[in-house]
């Protein structure tokens, strides 16, 4: 409760800070109304958007205003994918796929505005329930962050790695854990962090330091799109007559224990590592489904539907940042792009981050949902418009934007070299079906994972007993273990019940 | 539509023409420095505080871009080298920069910079806040007594503190288990959770932990002694003499422009730094950093450089810990 | 079982064959990797444990066997190809679909191994946006083809004048082949779509437009508002802009100021 009341007095004191300085909403206006024009058109996700702004931002302006754009872009974006999802039947991001379920129907029957009210509505109390976890779920996880060596560090990489895998494969499992091992795989490469040895550069210098954050998201999350954008040509959508937009309160009241179980969901599957908004937005439709008394009414227009994905996709944003601030492991593929924008400016998440950098980044998720959520209300009319654009005229306007966003971030010409195959790389597996989220994770706890598994040998003299007898270690590693025997065939035999069957995300 | 192209055309082509006419004054455009580390690293913060400072004495302005990837920066250093010659992009470099060539970062020598070194935060060694350890002398003794099983980190092999870890132990025939680190930082945050026992950083990036009480000082390695808090750290190299003839080996952060750059430009550039380094901000920043000034430039820097390259490339090759012979580089032997 | 799934398997079958070959290559890479005699590099004694090679074998032996385990789920699941699904293949191979996946490719590659590293910004991803947005907006064969070869024919002259990275900021003919490229690519556009529609479509009316000042636009803000460092700034347009806006623009509004 002590924890509670002084994070409490530190976010109110911080908030009224970024409310009083004007310069904020020079940022944070643009940045959400960008990041909604991002998340409106398909195939541009919440990743690419707060990727390219870190591009554009590097280190060259403060890091607490540069956080603002790309928070306020990352809010815009997963709120702005329900757009498209409820007027055209075409999910903006993965993220609001299981909005289009019940949306578009409510568009069809002319209740395109109310939908639209609704969501906007939902997604605010989302990201406010995110935040305040955030907030509490910081302060409860630095308490314990302070045991967290070496062994831990191992065991903690190779968990998000492994969770990630499990949970964003949409084929086989197995798929899954083949992306985290490429990513795990590609973070070999360049000297090893412990005797300086070259691995796997093939002659290329630049290789030598490996596989950097920022061109590897920016080859996974855009060349694929616009690859495989171009190849279905133009598509103009057609936007229907949707009415006024308002939230409608009385809805809103009624529905609070749907609103209320859904956030909560999403910030816990947000906070599992790499596991994002996407598969928030899906979990919580589906157990919505299971628990609500109209099932009959779900895919034909059920508000609870609705609200249970839009709701829990803006909940996991607070979710995700929980574990990218105190252990330095990202939520999601977005809060990757984060950590990327942190690493740039030479902050490294971790226990020994700054207090008051948390405290100002829920500020700003305060602002940013408050943001989106006058602008979803008074200037959605506009935002629709976007939705016309047809694809093979932004998808290059993307490119160019991606290229020259990658290059200024450090490596030059040769980080351009990286995200092109990358990207052409990161097509194939999507084609057949592999999440890409686990091999983001990958290539960023790659590294900490060899580093920290061989340092903990390195000090114990090559014995193992590290890994088990620390207790915080012992855990995480039971945690690995049973993962990994859930999901192995002659286990689930064993365990055979029946479990819910849920459509996983589709790995934005 | 047509009218437009023909118009972009036009007015493309009628640049080209203007090209000709472009013979300036140097500096008439801003000048870039392509910093090879990365962002607020202790060469990207001198960095940008002295090309702040020098901007006052050119009629341009400067501006800081990082550079990074590769080994040893050579990714940055590759990139500058690239560049026209015209002094329009310089290279924020450091010390650890010297290694590119045997680690097989490129195949070229310091000698084709000429380089502008601002100065270091001097080395000294310390121990966790709780640790049993009170004097560089008692650590040593324990080591002697139990070669090899003593933890000391280090940011990564070849760096400027693992030398200096070597020298100490050359010095005084103790032997540690050295523990890389990616950085000083995860080094420091070891040596704090006991994951190690000793860590070997400069005093500007150790300062906060010791002035917080996290780390224990136990000496400095620059040859000279320093003061914190009133407490004054002692002098490893006046408790063990034998260390004098490896240390000190400090840092030199600084910048540099390409050799091949016209006398003008290096004059230009020499002036500004002269003035910026006489300033009081220069001094002050120093001061409250934990940093002391060089001032070397031309010659005098390039020497620096190249007896930090000789050092370097031999201990790394000798190490195991190089790929490319540096016999083959031409770097002399120290 | 459907066929989307079975064709999924085959496709899964073919991923397996490639990983396995991949895993297998990087474990043989591994062993350059020095691992019962780990180099020391000044850690007192170079054991196995504290190999640079461990994690990799592990990494890699571990893809191994998962890519083992996808073949036999593939193969269980019906993916194991027959004669007609190989005949399938190559049919699909020549299908417009996966000319076009080539097409949008070769471009990017070209885009960003040949034109950005040589090219001023703007020429080079004028031309690129030009030709992706008339190769693909309309879905027809005959865009797609003119507009690669129109990308190639610039990217490649560059890359055999210029390859080393020492003259990528040198001369400017690859600059004016590149701007050529745009212009020619404006114009066959122009006509190939007048004469297969009668008239011009809308969108190529703004297309080019969009094409040249996007990247424009961009590059200066990314130079001047951003104070970021940008590709080739020697470029033959990036250079005049530069120039122009210290010796031209920044006095005169300096003066101002006084």
């Amino acid at each position: 409760m002590e924890l509670i009341a002084s994070q409490m007095t530190g976010f109110a004191y911080s908030l009224a800070q970024l409310i009083i300085d004007p310069i904020t909403y020079l940022y944070l206006l643009p940045a959400v109304a960008l990041g909604i024009i991002f998340g409106a058109l398909p195939g541009l996700t919440a990743t690419l958007a707060v990727t390219i702004l870190t591009g554009f931002f590097g280190n060259k302006f403060p890091l607490e205003y540069s956080l603002i754009a790309l928070i306020g872009a990352y809010v815009g974006a997963i709120y702005g994918g329900s757009y498209p999802s409820i007027l055209v039947n075409i999910p903006g991001t993965a993220a609001s796929a299981a909005t289009a379920m019940d949306g578009y129907p409510l568009t069809k029957q002319g209740r395109g505005g109310e939908a639209l009210g609704l969501t906007t509505t939902a997604s605010f109390i989302g990201t406010l329930i995110g935040t305040f976890c955030l907030l509490v779920g910081v302060g409860l996880l630095l308490m314990i962050s302070q045991s967290i060596a070496s062994p831990e560090k191992a065991l903690l990489a190779l968990f998000g790695i492994l969770v990630s895998g499990t949970l964003m494969s949409q084929d086989l499992v197995i798929k899954g854990w083949i992306a985290g091992l490429l990513g795990l795989g590609m973070a070999m490469v360049g000297l090893d962090p412990l005797l300086s040895e070259p691995r796997y550069t093939f002659g290329w210098a630049y290789l030598l330091s490996g596989f950097q954050v920022v061109p590897v998201l920016m080859g996974a999350f855009a060349i694929p799109q616009i690859i495989s954008g171009l190849l279905e040509g133009t598509l103009i959508s057609k936007v229907r007559e949707i009415g006024r937009i308002i939230p409608n309160w009385r809805t809103i009241g009624q529905r609070m224990p749907t609103i209320a179980r859904s956030g909560a969901l999403g910030v816990g599957i947000g906070a599992l590592p790499g596991v994002g908004e996407d598969v928030a937005g899906w979990v919580s439709y589906g157990i919505g489904k299971n628990l609500s008394k109209e099932k009959e009414k779900f895919g034909k227009g059920a508000i609870d539907g609705l609200l249970s994905s839009e709701t829990a996709n803006n909940a996991a944003i607070g979710g995700a940042l929980i574990p990218l601030l105190v252990l330095g492991i990202p939520g999601s593929p977005p809060a990757a792009a984060l950590l990327g924008a942190l690493m740039i400016n030479n902050v490294i998440p971790g226990p020994n981050i700054d207090p008051n950098l948390i405290l100002h980044i829920v500020s700003i998720l305060v602002m940013a949902s408050a943001t989106m959520f006058l602008m979803g209300l008074f200037t959605a009319r506009a935002f629709i418009h976007v939705l016309k654009i047809p694809q093979s005229i932004f998808l290059p306007v993307v490119l160019a934007l991606t290229t020259i966003g990658s290059f200024s971030v450090g490596g030059g010409i040769n980080d351009l070299f990286l995200m092109v195959v990358v990207g052409i790389v990161s097509f194939a597996l999507i084609e057949m079906k592999y999440p890409i989220a686990p091999l983001v994770i990958g290539v960023i706890l790659g590294g900490l994972f060899d580093e920290s598994f061989r340092r903990t040998l390195l000090i114990s003299d090559g014995d193992l007993s590290g890994f088990f007898t620390r207790p915080a270690a012992a855990i995480l590693l039971a945690c690995n273990v049973l993962l990994i025997l859930s999901q192995l065939p002659m286990v689930r035999q064993l365990f055979r019940r029946k479990i819910p069957v849920m459509a996983p995300g589709t790995g934005e | 539509m047509k009218k437009f192209t023909a118009l972009a055309v036009a007015a493309a082509l009628s640049m080209v023409g203007a090209s000709a006419a472009q013979a300036q004054e140097y500096p008439f455009r801003d000048i870039t420095n392509a910093v090879v580390w990365g962002a607020g690293g202790g060469t990207d913060t001198i960095n940008r505080m002295v090309m702040a400072e020098m901007e006052k004495f050119l009629p341009v302005g400067i501006s800081v871009i990082n550079q990074t990837g590769g080994v040893a920066g050579s990714n940055g250093m590759i990139y500058v080298l690239n560049q026209p010659d015209d002094g329009y992009t310089l290279a924020g470099i450091s010390e650890s920069n010297v290694t590119a060539a045997v680690q097989g970062g490129w195949d070229k020598r310091m000698n084709v910079w000429f380089p502008f070194i601002v100065g270091g935060s001097p080395l000294m060694i310390s121990v966790p806040a709780g640790s049993q350890y009170n004097s560089l002398e008692e650590l040593v003794a324990a080591a002697k007594a139990a070669p090899e099983t003593i933890p000391a980190a280090a940011s990564g092999s070849g760096s400027i503190h693992h030398l200096n870890l070597l020298a100490l132990e050359n010095g005084t025939d103790a032997k540690f288990r050295f523990v890389p680190y990616q950085g000083s930082a995860p080094a420091m945050e070891a040596a704090v959770n006991g994951e190690v026992q000793l860590v070997i950083g400069s005093l500007a990036e150790q300062f906060p932990l010791i002035d917080g009480g996290k780390l224990k000082p136990l000496a400095m390695l620059s040859g000279q002694e320093a003061s914190i808090g009133g407490k004054t750290i002692p002098d490893a190299l006046s408790e063990f003499p034998s260390l004098k003839q490896y240390l000190p080996l400090s840092q030199s952060i600084g910048f540099a422009v390409a050799n091949s750059a016209s006398d003008d430009v290096k004059n230009v550039l020499s002036e500004a730094f002269t003035q910026a380094m006489a300033s009081d901000t220069v001094s002050k920043w120093a001061n409250d950093n934990h940093y002391v000034i060089s001032g070397q430039m031309g010659d005098a820097a390039s020497q620096t450089f190249a007896k930090l390259e000789s050092v370097f490339a031999w201990t790394l090759w000798d190490l195991g810990a190089a790929t490319v012979d540096p016999e083959t580089l031409g770097i002399p032997k120290p | 079982m459907t066929d989307e799934k079975r064709s999924l398997r085959q496709k899964d079958f073919w991923a397996a064959l490639a990983l396995m070959a991949a895993s297998a290559g990087l474990l043989f890479k591994t062993l350059e990797i020095p691992f019962f005699q780990a180099r020391a590099a000044g850690i007192a004694d170079g054991k196995w444990y504290n190999s640079a090679a461990i994690v990799p074998y592990m990494v890699f032996g571990l893809l191994f066997v998962l890519s083992v385990t996808l073949l036999v789920i593939s193969i269980r699941g019906d993916g194991l190809p027959t004669r007609a699904d190989l005949e399938k293949i190559a049919a699909q191979a020549r299908a417009p679909l996966f000319q076009k996946f080539c097409i949008i490719c070769l471009m990017l590659l070209a885009y960003i191994f040949g034109l950005v590293p040589r090219v001023d910004f703007t020429l080079a991803t004028a031309l690129v946006m030009m030709a992706l947005t008339y190769g693909f907006y309309e879905g027809r064969m005959r865009p797609a083809i003119l507009s690669l070869i129109l990308v190639l024919l610039p990217s490649v002259y560059a890359m055999i004048v210029h390859f080393p990275s020492e003259q990528w900021a040198k001369p400017h003919d690859d600059d004016i082949v590149t701007l050529i490229g745009f212009v020619v690519l404006v114009g066959v556009a122009l006509v190939e779509a007048i004469r297969t529609h009668g008239s011009l479509p809308g969108y190529l009316r703004y297309v080019p437009i969009i094409s040249f000042f996007t990247p424009l636009l961009l590059v200066i803000a990314m130079a001047f508002g951003f104070h970021q460092n940008v590709p080739n700034r020697t470029g033959l347009l990036f250079s005049q802009i530069e120039y122009h806006y210290y010796v031209t623009l920044k006095p005169l509004l300096d003066g101002r100021k006084d």
